[in-house]
């Protein structure tokens, strides 16, 4: 009877841990919907869609998305790069102008269509510098695209 | 009294331990400092049929050749950077050919058996082939697109207009729609492959990313980012889907899988998955984190669908029949059975029933 209820009590005693870190990651998760691209003075949140012609391939080239918030300034910068082979390759990129209103949701293609294969590893990097009084700071994220 | 409480401690670590392992089993898009990541990306089925299957190792930059018993029978590099890799009558005979962002295409990579064999007769970017001898084939002639149908009593040769050429065809390989950009549009066209070969339709315009067949071509989706119609029997005309950004679909004589594929700086990437009946009508969707191409079953009405965890079946009310965990990608080879695909790249055969009761765990 005793060995049963110390058994018990370590059981639930590692049970206990196991319930306060599992509450940690739900935390960290909801903090990193925003981590992406994220600065005091603002964040960028970017969302695409693609196609995979193949289940190698992939098919980028149609909407890119982008919202600037927790800034309602109406001179923030946003870039965006299209890129495979760790850098190495970059298919496409654009720099807005210095006129993207915060709180606003933008759309905008690629203007063009580019097929590349997952062994290439494709990527998206985004880039945002936020409107400031002073010196303007800026965040930076990425995606894979397909892998 | 000291012991007893570093023992709890001890425990309650240990359990705490056991938690962040289970809950970190997750490979996000991006690292949380924004940084690209280490992810390397998993290994995953580039096509397969009964005979065996062709993997891609994302890690290596390889494409690996399996056979049916799950044996390599070969590795080879340059198939991982052609843009088209398919198997020809036969896995692992394999295909490769074409160069991202329409560029010259290299030679096309050919193999057969043990052997292998770059260039020859073939130029071009080889969109389809049993073999040199049938095959869909695109290429350019100074600014001018072709398309050769080539066959054994000889190869037609069709001009065509538009870049960035896509075949999608049908699981028995009767029917396929081509699909090429056109300035800010596109364009497709409708083949059937008859007792004297592939024959191809005129061109129609249509805003279209892709399209997926049953067998027979019949029913065939035609999807872009705006636009999806669906055209169910010969002699009826396509009607409209709601469904907006498609990324790829399968079809079977009775449904469609169709696919969504969302990458996102907040939430990393995401895949939609949706079983439609032949009118067109959502049977179930589910998401699932990452992107992960499933697969649906012509013969059974299976979907094969893989999450970060393994590879779910479910049956056409969207319920599970099967589990296979750990897998990392998995396609059907003939009716209710997958070849499996694991993170340490083997491939074995598994075969699922259908059952009304609670999942198999297939280990």
């Amino acid at each position: 009877m005793k060995a049963t209820k110390r058994i018990a009590i370590l059981t639930g005693a590692a049970a206990l841990g196991a319930t306060l870190l599992v509450s940690v990651p739900q935390t960290a998760g909801a903090a990193t919907k925003s981590v992406g691209c994220n600065r005091s003075a603002g964040s960028l949140s970017t969302w695409w869609h693609y196609t995979k012609p193949s289940r190698s391939t992939v098919k980028v080239g149609s909407q890119l998305n982008y919202k600037v918030w927790n800034n309602s300034r109406a001179h923030n910068n946003v870039y965006f790069a299209l890129r495979s082979n760790g850098g190495d390759t970059q298919h496409w990129s654009w720099t807005s102008h210095d006129d993207r209103k915060g709180g606003v949701t933008y759309h905008g293609s690629t203007q063009g269509i580019y097929t590349i294969p997952i062994s290439h590893r494709p990527y998206v990097k985004v880039h945002a510098t936020f409107d400031v009084p002073g010196r303007d700071p800026s965040c930076t994220a990425y995606g894979h695209i397909g892998w | 009294m000291n012991r007893r409480l570093w023992a709890l401690v001890f425990l309650a670590a240990l359990g705490a331990l056991v938690a962040w392992a289970t809950l970190s089993d997750r490979t996000p898009a991006a690292g949380a400092d924004g940084s690209l990541g280490t992810d390397s990306g998993k290994p995953l089925i580039v096509d397969s049929d009964d005979h065996g299957a062709l993997v891609l190792d994302v890690a290596s930059g390889e494409v690996i050749g399996f056979d049916a018993h799950g044996s390599v029978r070969w590795r080879d590099r340059d198939l991982a950077g052609r843009l088209y890799v398919s198997c020809l009558a036969q896995c692992p005979d394999a295909v490769g050919s074409g160069s991202p962002d329409g560029g010259a295409p290299p030679p096309v990579v050919w193999r057969t058996g043990t052997g292998r064999s770059t260039g020859g007769p073939v130029t071009g970017t080889v969109l389809w082939a049993r073999s040199p001898q049938d095959a869909i084939v695109a290429r350019n002639e100074g600014e001018q697109g072709l398309i050769d149908l080539r066959r054994a009593r000889g190869t037609s040769t069709h001009r065509v207009v538009g870049t960035d050429p896509h075949l999608f065809t049908a699981p028995d390989s009767s029917h396929a729609v081509l699909v090429l950009t056109q300035g800010g549009t596109a364009s497709y066209r409708m083949l059937n492959h008859g007792p004297n070969g592939w024959e191809m339709s005129e061109p129609h315009t249509a805003p279209l990313d892709g399209a997926c067949l049953g067998r027979s071509g019949r029913p065939v989706l035609l999807y872009g980012s705006n636009d999806t119609f669906l055209k169910t029997d010969a002699g009826t005309a396509p009607h409209r889907l709601p469904a907006k950004n498609i990324g790829q679909c399968s079809a079977s004589p009775n449904a469609l899988l169709t696919q969504e594929f969302t990458g996102s700086t907040d939430d990393g990437a995401q895949t939609v998955s949706r079983l439609l009946d032949r009118s067109g009508r959502v049977r179930w969707e589910r998401t699932d984190t990452g992107i992960h191409s499933g697969d649906l079953d012509p013969n059974t009405g299976l979907v094969a669908l893989t999450a970060d965890t393994g590879v779910v079946v479910l049956d056409s009310a969207g319920r599970p029949a099967a589990r296979i965990a750990g897998a990392t990608d998995a396609q059907f080879v003939r009716p209710g059975c997958l070849i499996v695909l694991t993170p340490d790249r083997h491939i074995t055969t598994r075969c699922i029933r259908p059952q009304s009761s609670s999942p198999r765990t297939v280990q």
